[in-house]
């Protein structure tokens, strides 16, 4: 490879990963010759998703393996090793024994996770606190209130009356929680917060913010001005009198008449949004005709000021949008931060943020990289590479910097390959932007070979047929046209007067096809017969979802493996619901649902009604399904009204019981259990995925149950599983391949703005936006034309991502497409759908297309349009779903393991406090090395203890201790253990005590240690004082058990009670000695000594 | 034996470690009869091996007199037989010293250290106490404190922070300072010392076994120093010698560079689809060692699950399929219900907050202890209070909640956290703790062996709070956080024997018996276990200075897979290609210990496109029968729907949605949602309007003439409106609220100009919230509609107006977004969807006031202030007709019974 750089443009299934896995195994190959090892460590390979990045890796490991055991297959990998001389076998096992070693080395990843390790190697750098980590959905939006909230307590009281006073209506739609967090955040990213991040330069300024403020009323809106009251009076009053073009018998006409009187009312009203809205209004504005008929000159001399006073009125709205929202949202980033810090709370999105600002690598030496992450970034591998966003672009740009400049490069050259498929960049709205290639070509310049791979291992010629066919022909598909006529460029003097660059003059269609590259398709798979066809299906929502099941059904019967690609979630859900209800067994892999699901919505309602007691509509729920009689709730009708409340309390209060003692999964698991026999098998499985949610969601700690709830709410799960038949978002649908694909959906809009407070306006993607806009609606914009530029922008942004959307959903399959159509009224020159997309790539499509309208009664069910006219083949490759083979279940027999007893099981009533109390720290002390004390007699009898013994005794009470026995305390303790031995515990370690026994021998042993088995379990422990008598042969006929309690036991009401709360212990252990020495109980004593 | 040092003692292979162990054992210290081990200590590195090791002597000594070792973990040994100076600080004690250290930090510091000079938070100086914390005590177990690590990576060449290493020299000086004056010791300090002082306190020992493939340095040292005295120390190592012997170093450790390269042979390895579906390849061997259909004894197989993720998919799985498992270890006493207790009562403290309340109130041994005292129904009582009062700090909660209902609930629990709300000495907090449990958790119940495993240690716990010497005030939060920390090292359920499966972690892996062992979780990222990104201690420093690193890791994990294989039982390998999202997993590096071809086969025995893509799946085995669905989303009531009165605002639910009317109004039912939000809901929003006008129009009636100047009004309404809130929300309002009573008042303003046009006009008040409905409550007896076999009807009129020419107007006031007029809401083309105004009338006529039929309007007090306006419905006597016959119809419906039915009609 001459070059430092690579960039392969690849169309959709031409075997990007196979191709960067290669590339990868030539990096390392080169490495190999040139230093002696692969280096494998030092390479960084980012893709976007964990599952692509997972197969990159897994597709390295087995080419290597591969190419070293099978010289034919390396043969076949050469090319796209790319290595002169070619690789050896025993080069690439090297390769592979060095790459296996340093697994969890690897850099290969997404970029989100590369992130990630480097913000955990340099939090410092980056400024995160210590202890930082990714938040949950819930954690975050409950960070975002609390910043919310404080921003609103940082507002005294005249601001907020400012704000409510100004702003109400406009922002915060009554809500300062709910529709914020949306607005602010976006549900998944994307919201104003990014775009005003986005909008920062890095001085901290964000002067697109302020562009509104530069420009006077009347650069924006023409004629735009204040009138003086008397003006505006009179003004309305010549609008009220002013001739009005008349019908052919002279009189006014009454639809004229009643707009005039409206106007004059909404003016007099002050209503200055109706009044520009007004469709009178904006015809005359437009110099259009209304009703048929232009305005009299005097109407529209009266009109005028009246006009600009209403723009004036609408200049002062959108500026004071502009401030409001740039003031809230400088002020909230800021908030929002500090409580990120002092939380430690982050998702991924902050952490490229904060990566960006602290610009790391380039900040940051190669070698401290290397250092800190225990590998190197030498070459650099970049797949899906249009999803990135820019903040990503903008971490990494430095090392491809490095890699154009030769920097860092000791003994071998470094690389740099970037693979990309713009058409296929469905992110946008998570910022993710084919524009960043650009920046690559930029930054490579002359160092940067560029390649294309167009021949698609995946699909059969009559499918790439259909994409050129499709999407080969943008440049002049009518409906495309028929779009860009609907939304023209602002024309240059409009854009030039708000001081902004020009734009493309063919609008933002143009600027769309512009940005749209479509190399003919080809297919390397010519054994493959492929097949494309087009259905009609009924207009009627039930009807189609019938008709294209049925399609369904048809070609999971012949054995295809299909994907069917939904627009939504919720179509996902009904489909598959539809399917199952025939019996078609399918993977649903949406995200949506859960709670459309009966039996999950009853557990959710019981997790609900857990935490709220006095949630009624989920206790009558739950009450009334399967799960009521389980938690012990009847049907809530039943219940006396008298009692209703504490029931429901009580029963609640159960469930959170039952989760705080068994865990949240466990308790579910159970109910799960319990109530498979009463749900279908799409319930079942459902309800078992909760219980592995609850699972996984309890890893992160006990947390309020409500976050879970939510949690399933928010994510929500399909019902994935092997079913041939897969059913899927076509979103979800990028990077996966199936015989054959169903678009049952084809009639959703192509392009929509999105709703949005405010939009930016950017020279260059890849810059913080020239300007910020509010939102205004299209009636208005008539007043502001260059608003139009900023909507464009966005539709456009929209346009692309659904042009991709559809590029990647009909580039899916092997061997069969399957696009269904419904009857439309509108021709593809109306509406831009995919539909009319396809309908005007396609001519004899959409011929065939109206005349099946047309017969759409009588048609038979078959396509209308096929590519191929051949009959569906499949290519064999997936399988049917087979049965799953039957399983055996497990038998696992319970074994007698003998119970363990701990000699202090105890159960028992009594005051927690009492049990439990909290002794002076002294006494415990005292009693601890009192107890070590008389551990050191075995005979009274024998005489005094000696004194090297007792100062074992003090060491060994320390350590238990852990704190020394000073010298004074040792003399104290000495005392009074001296002195007790003259008392009744004294006489107890004489051997008088066991005189009784009549023995012939006594043996005491002190802190006995025992561990023995008996017939109910296992005994293990320590005696405090083991006494036994032997007879003449030496065999123990007797023992004493004696236990040294710490305390007084002062009468004998308190004697007795020890008594009776150690005896279990005792008896225990006499049991053990019993055991042990082959004695009967009744020869075995046991007593307790109470040590002081 | 080579006197003085450890020494290695293999103990073969082809057999299981811990029998070996145990004969060994029992043969070295049998003397006539009597096994005598007392003398003995055995070092364990889990908690499970030294039950089994005790199972197997047992077993050994059968017809023996036993006396057992003394078993200790190798962490424990030191405080075995290290007689201290000083007293050792506890674990706690320490924590607060880092955490006092932390605390004084100044910022040129704090940045060096956290690359930010900003204040820390309470969560960070906990989360750096914890981490300095971590790392000294690691570095301590490699005989080094935080001051040597610079000198140590300079000597062999490593790079390292030298800035930041020097702060943190420091505070490790400063945290021993601290304690020193508190008189206490650094547990690693004072081992340290009393080693360099070879100061053991070994007269109870004369052999010291171990089992440790990767001694740390200190544990070595001390061990050293042990045998250097006489006393036997051996490592023991499961292998042969002629096998292992230049692999395993002379103290019984592993080489690391030896065991990073040793070749493991395998024969086999099953590769599950996903992750969870390993659990269904282990339940497959199962099934296929017992195929006579007899099932298998659990103590033949175990199963070892290293992956913690794993193990609530296994607890499901099992229970699916009636496998009784054995209960395992994994949650610590955090997690029990006295640990949730415990940080429920820390966030009250941290936030003071009344939204800490509301979780502390639902747990469960809070809910019972408020029963106990008797109140009823608190969390319900709770919830509804805080809908009402959105209440923001606990300061202000009781002042909110005077004189209502809902003291009864929130007094007591105002009291019972209140201890919390001043810094006390740390000692002190054990015994304000130990009240609060008791007061909570004493039920008068039989205390049962959970709860008493769970207060010993919690008792541990409180124990070490409440020796710490005395010193300054703490604040609760603090206090608790260190309490937490102590619980979250504490395992909440300890060994009990149930006789189902075993599951075992990996370190317990090898040195278990059973003749068949299944080992899930070889893939990367599980075994070995991966070592994440440290900015302080990167892997080179860590190899530098003795720490664990990757290497001595994978070359352990490498041993104790090998040692396992060739234990002569039958080892199944088991790993997964995938995770559950489908992201492929590479096997673990250990399955790939060959090299060259071999390895080639190897990697593609487990990863080629000949390996099987998807081996038994757990989804399979789940078998699921479909059968008839019974969950409902739409349940119906048995028996008769009580409904005895119907409100006028009732009747649009009735005609859009009839199921919900039913259960709504049902008074058997009366469904309704619960949310805990902080701000007030749609509803809460217009009661604040309402209250407010209703005061000031109740003062504004009073008045001989009404009111014509805007400001007057617009001031009179704003004082109502602040009234309100004094009463509502107390003095500090949450800020939510704070921003919808700001639209209020901004709305109040615009419909001041209204009302004094109004005024002017020549309207006056003639009622305000005037009351139709039960006796108790009412203004004027209860209406029954539409004549003596239908309902009572209820309703609250918020205004009727009167003019001297245009006669009597009831208004609604409506502070909804879009200032709809009344019309848009009562009609569609289809007819009636809304009955309101049209009943004001019947309401009214019922006291002898007739309303024309131009009469009804709503005051519309929307956002838009130029929306702000009375809008009066133009309906003629016909159309107010024909709603009373469509209202009467509707209390047709529900008196005589038929509601069910149209209900479950209108959900086909
Ligand atoms: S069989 Fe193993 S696990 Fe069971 S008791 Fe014996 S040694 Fe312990």
């Amino acid at each position: 490879m001459s070059k430092p750089g690579m960039l392969i443009e690849a169309n959709a299934g031409c075997g990007k990963t196979y191709s960067l896995a290669n590339r990868v195994i030539g990096w390392m190959v080169a490495h190999l010759r040139a230093v002696g090892d692969a280096g494998a460590t030092g390479i960084l390979a980012a893709t976007f998703t964990r599952k692509a990045a997972g197969e990159i890796q897994e597709r390295i490991l087995s080419h290597l393996a591969e190419g070293a055991a099978d010289p034919a297959l390396l043969e076949g990998f050469q090319d796209s090793i790319g290595v002169d001389p070619p690789a050896r076998c025993e080069e690439l096992q090297q390769v592979l024994e060095e790459f296996v070693r340093v697994l969890d080395r690897l850099q290969i990843s997404t970029l989100d996770g590369i992130f990630h390790r480097l913000a955990k190697a340099f939090p410092d750098d980056v400024g995160l606190p210590e202890g930082w980590t990714i938040a949950d959905r819930p954690a975050l939006e409950r960070l975002q209130r609390e910043a919310i909230d404080a921003w609103l307590s940082r507002c005294d009281d005249d601001e907020l009356q400012a704000l409510a006073m100004e702003a109400e209506g406009e922002i915060l739609k009554g809500s300062p929680h709910g529709s914020m967090i949306g607005t602010l955040w976006g549900t998944a990213g994307g919201g104003l917060l990014s775009l005003w991040r986005a909008s920062q330069h890095f001085d901290g300024s964000a002067p697109a913010w302020d562009w509104l403020e530069s420009c006077s009323d009347d650069d924006i809106s023409p004629t735009a001005a204040w009138q003086t009251s008397e003006a505006l009076a009179a003004a309305i009053n010549a609008l009220g009198r002013a001739d009005l073009p008349p019908n052919k018998d002279g009189s006014e006409p009454k639809v004229w008449v009643n707009a005039r009187d409206r106007v004059v009312s909404q003016a007099l009203e002050s209503n200055w949004r109706d009044v520009l809205e007004d469709t009178l209004v904006v015809a005359v504005v437009n110099g259009a005709k209304f009703s048929s008929k232009n305005a009299p000159s005097d109407f529209e001399a009266a009109l005028q000021p009246i006009v600009s006073h209403a723009r004036a009125d609408l200049m002062r709205r959108a500026r004071l949008r502009v401030r409001v929202w740039s003031n809230l949202l400088r002020t909230l980033d800021d908030q929002y931060r500090r409580h990120q810090r002092s939380t430690g709370q982050y998702d991924y999105a902050d952490i490229t943020d904060q990566l960006v600002q602290a610009d790391l690598l380039s900040e940051v030496g190669g070698d401290v990289l290397a250092w800190r992450l225990d590998s190197t970034i030498r070459d650099l591998a970049l797949d899906e590479f249009q999803d990135t966003s820019v903040p990503q672009w903008k971490v990494i740009e430095p090392v491809i910097e490095e890699i154009f400049a030769g920097e860092g490069a000791h003994e071998t050259p470094r690389h740099l390959l970037v693979v990309a498929d713009p058409k296929q960049s469905i992110y946008a709205w998570r910022g993710g932007t084919p524009d960043v290639l650009r920046s690559v070509k930029q930054a490579g310049g002359e160092q940067l070979e560029t390649g294309e791979l167009a021949r698609s291992y995946r699909s059969a010629p009559e499918i790439m047929a259909f994409v050129n066919e499709a999407f080969g022909t943008i440049d002049t598909n009518a409906a495309l046209d028929g779009a860009a006529d609907k939304h023209p460029a602002v024309p240059d003097e409009v854009m030039q007067r708000a001081g902004l660059p020009k734009v493309n003059p063919g609008g933002p269609v143009a600027e769309v096809r512009s940005g749209w590259h479509c190399p003919a398709h080809a297919s390397a798979r010519t054994e493959l017969a492929g097949d494309v066809a087009a259905w009609l299906s009924p207009k009627d929502d039930d009807a189609h979802l019938e008709y294209v099941a049925d399609i369904i059904e048809d070609r999971a019967a012949v054995g295809a493996g299909v994907g069917v690609l939904c627009p939504t979630n919720g179509q996902v859900a009904d489909l598959s619901h539809e399917l199952r209800m025939r019996g078609v067994a399918v993977s649903e892999e949406g995200a949506g649902g859960a709670a459309s699901i009966p039996a999950v919505a009853a557990m959710l309602d019981v997790l609900r009604f857990a935490s709220h007691p006095g949630d009624r509509a989920a206790a009558f729920r739950v009450s009334h399904s399967p799960l009521g009689p389980m938690i012990g709730l009847h049907p809530l009708e039943t219940i006396a009204k008298k009692e209703r409340d504490a029931t429901l309390e009580r029963i609640s209060l159960g469930i959170r019981s039952r989760i705080a003692k068994e865990g949240l999964s466990e308790t579910l698991a159970t109910l799960v259990r319990q109530s498979g026999d009463s749900c279908d098998a799409r319930g079942q499985f459902s309800l078992r995925l909760v219980a592995d949610r609850a699972a996984e969601w309890e890893e992160g700690g006990p947390r309020d149950t409500m976050d879970f709830v939510r949690t399933i709410e928010q994510t929500g799960f399909g019902a994935p599983s092997d079913a041939a038949v897969r059913i899927m978002t076509q979103h979800k649908a990028k990077g996966l391949e199936f015989d054959e694909v169903v678009l049952p959906w084809l009639d959703r809009p192509m392009a929509k703005a999105r709703q949005m407070p405010c939009f930016p306006f950017s020279g260059d993607p890849l810059e913080p936006p020239l300007a910020m806009a509010p939102e205004v609606s299209q009636k208005q914009r008539v007043h502001a034309p260059v608003l139009e530029a900023f909507q464009n922008q966005s539709w456009a942004a929209g346009l692309a991502d659904s042009l991709s959307l559809l590029y990647v959903s009909i580039t899916r399959p092997r061997t069969g497409l399957h696009l269904v159509f419904r009857p439309s009224d509108k021709d593809p020159q109306e509406q831009l759908t995919s539909a009319t997309f396809l309908r005007a790539a396609i001519d004899d499509l959409n011929r065939n297309f109206s005349k099946a309208v047309d017969e759409i009664d009588t048609r038979p069910k078959e396509p209308f349009w096929t590519r191929s006219g051949g009959a569906f083949q499949t290519s064999g490759g997936g399988e049917a779903s087979q049965a799953a083979e039957s399983v055996s279940l497990v038998r696992i027999r319970v074994s007698d393991v003998p119970t363990v007893l701990a000699p202090s099981s105890h159960e028992q009533t009594g005051s927690i406090a009492d049990r439990w109390p909290l002794l002076p720290g002294r006494a415990r002390r005292d009693g601890v090395i009192l107890h070590e004390l008389f551990r050191l007699v075995r005979w009274l009898d024998d005489g005094p203890v000696d004194d090297a013994a007792i100062e074992r005794a003090f060491d060994e009470a320390a350590l238990q201790l852990g704190r020394p026995v000073g010298s004074d305390l040792r003399a104290a303790l000495q005392t009074r253990f001296m002195e007790s031995l003259g008392g009744p515990v004294g006489a107890a370690l004489r051997r008088e005590m066991h005189a009784a026994w009549k023995v012939e021998t006594l043996e005491a042993i002190p802190e006995h240690p025992i561990l023995v088995q008996t017939e109910t379990g296992v005994i293990r422990g320590r005696i405090d004082r083991l006494v036994l008598g032997k007879d003449s042969s030496g065999a123990v006929v007797r023992a004493a058990i004696l236990d040294f309690k710490t305390g007084h036991a002062e009468t004998e009401a308190e004697l007795q009670a020890a008594r009776e709360w150690y005896q279990p212990q005792l008896d225990r252990y006499a049991e053990g000695v019993a055991a042990i020495y082959g004695l009967p109980l009744e020869s075995i004593d046991t007593g307790l000594l109470f040590v002081g | 034996m080579i006197h003085g040092m450890i020494e290695r003692r293999f103990l073969g292979s082809n057999t299981h470690l811990l029998h070996a162990l145990a004969k060994d054992l029992a043969d070295r210290h049998r003397a006539g009869g009597v096994v005598d081990l007392s003398r003995t200590v055995v070092m364990l590195p889990t908690s499970r091996a030294p039950r089994c090791l005790e199972m197997r002597l047992l077993h050994e000594t059968a017809s023996d007199l036993l006396t057992p070792p003394i078993l200790l973990t190798p962490a424990s040994l030191l405080d075995h037989i290290i007689v201290p100076r000083r007293t050792i600080a506890s674990r706690l004690a320490s924590d607060m010293a880092w955490l006092d250290v932390v605390r004084m930090l100044d910022e040129t510091d704090r940045r060096t250290l956290l690359g930010h000079s900003d204040p820390m938070s309470v969560a960070e100086s906990h989360a750096l106490g914890n981490r300095l914390a971590g790392v000294s005590r690691d570095l301590a177990a490699a005989f080094m404190t935080p001051a040597e690590v610079v000198s140590r990576c300079e000597e062999r060449g490593v790079p390292v922070d030298t800035a930041r290493w020097a702060i943190i020299a420091g505070l490790h000086e400063a945290m021993m300072e601290s304690l020193a004056a508190q008189g206490l010791d650094d547990r690693d300090a004072a081992h340290r010392q009393a080693i360099d002082e070879s100061r053991l306190h070994l007269h109870a020992i004369d052999q010291i076994t171990t089992i440790s493939a990767d001694l740390p340095p200190r544990l070595r040292r001390v061990l050293n120093m042990i045998a250097d005295q006489g006393i036997r120390v051996e490592n023991i190592v499961h292998g042969e010698k002629s096998d292992l012997g230049d692999t395993i170093l002379p103290d019984g450790t592993v080489d690391i560079d030896a065991w990073c390269e040793q070749a493991i042979d395998i024969d086999h390895v099953d590769v599950a689809a996903q992750t969870k579906d390993q659990i269904a390849v282990a339940f497959e061997h199962l099934a296929a060692m017992a195929p006579d259909g007899e099932g298998i004894g659990a103590r033949e197989v175990r199963l070892v699950v290293p992956d913690e993720t794993l193990l609530g998919p296994l607890r499901g799985a099992a229970m699916a399929e009636g496998v009784p498992l054995e209960h395992f270890e994994g949650d610590t006493l955090d997690q029990s219900p006295v640990g949730r207790f415990v940080v429920l009562l820390r966030d009250v403290a941290e936030s003071e907050s009344a939204s800490a309340l509301s979780a502390l109130i639902r747990h469960p041994a809070v809910t019972s202890w408020l029963l106990r005292q008797g109140v009823s129904d608190p969390v319900i009582t709770w919830d509804a209070m805080w809908r009402t009062h959105v209440p923001g700090p606990i300061a202000c909660l009781t002042e909110i909640v005077q004189g209502t209902g809902a003291s009864a609930v929130v007094e007591p629990l105002v009291h019972l956290t209140d201890p919390l709300m001043q810094p006390r000495p740390l000692a002190d907090w054990a015994g304000v703790l130990l009240q609060l449990l008791t007061k909570v958790f004493d039920d008068g119940e039989p205390i049962t062996d959970a709860t008493t495993r769970m207060f010993d240690a919690m008792h541990g716990v409180l124990t070490e709070l409440h020796e710490h010497p005395p010193g300054e005030a703490v604040a609760a939060c603090d206090a608790l956080t260190l309490v937490m920390r102590q619980l979250e090292t504490i395992a909440a359920t300890q060994h009990v024997k149930t006789g189902g499966l075993d599951v075992i972690g990996w370190l317990d892996a090898h040195l278990d018996d059973a003749p068949h062992i299944i080992v899930t979780g070889l893939n990367e990222g599980t075994i070995p276990a991966p070592v994440g990104v440290d900015a302080w201690l990167p892997d080179a420093n860590r190899r530098a200075l003795g720490l664990p690193d990757r290497r001595a890791r994978e070359a352990r994990d490498a041993f104790l897979l090998r040692s396992m294989l060739q234990s002569g039982r039958d080892v199944r390998l088991v790993c997964a290609r995938k995770a559950s999202d489908g992201e492929p997993l590479p096997p673990s590096r250990l399955l790939l210990r060959a090299s060259g071809r071999a390895l080639a086969e190897r990697v593609l025995s487990i990863i080629g496109p000949s390996a099987s893509e998807g081996v038994s799946t757990l989804a399979a085995r789940r078998t699921i029968v479909d059968r008839d669905c019974l969950f409902d989303p739409y349940p119906l009531p048995s028996g008769d729907p009580i409904i005895r009165s119907m409100s006028v605002t009732s009747f649009s639910l009735f005609i859009k949605d009839p199921y919900a009317f039913l259960i709504e109004r049902d008074a058997r039912i009366k469904a309704q949602d619960v949310k805990l939000e902080y701000q007030l809901d749609a509803m809460g929003f217009g009661n604040m309007l309402h209250d407010s006008l209703e005061q000031w129009g109740r003062e504004e009636l009073d008045r001989d003439a009404p009111t014509t100047d805007a400001e007057r009004i617009a001031s009179d309404m704003c004082h109502a409106l602040d009234h309100h809130i004094k009463t509502t929300f107390g003095s500090i309002v949450a800020p939510g609220v704070r921003l919808q009573v700001a639209m209020a008042r901004h709305r109040l303003a615009a419909l001041a100009r209204v009302q004094a046009a109004r005024a002017s006009a020549g309207w006056r008040i003639h009622q305000i919230e005037h009351f139709f409905g039960p006796p108790k409550f009412a203004d004027s007896p209860w209406p029954i509609f539409p004549d003596d076999k239908g309902l009572y009807l209820t309703g609250r009129i918020d205004r009727v107006d009167v003019h001297e020419t245009h006669g009597y107007q009831a208004l609604d006031y409506k502070s909804g977004r879009k200032a709809e007029g009344p019309d848009k809401v009562h009609r569609t083309k289809n007819g009636w969807k809304d009955l309101q105004l049209p009943l004001y009338r019947v309401l009214l006529r019922s006291i002898g006031i007739e309303v024309p039929s131009h009469g009804l309007g709503y005051v519309l007090v929307p956002p838009q202030e130029s929306l702000c306006r009375i809008a009066i419905a133009r309906w003629t006597e016909t159309d107010l007709n024909e709603a009373e016959a469509e209202a009467a119809e509707i209390v047709r419906i529900v008196s005589q019974g038929r509601l069910l039915e149209v209900a479950e009609a209108s959900l086909e």
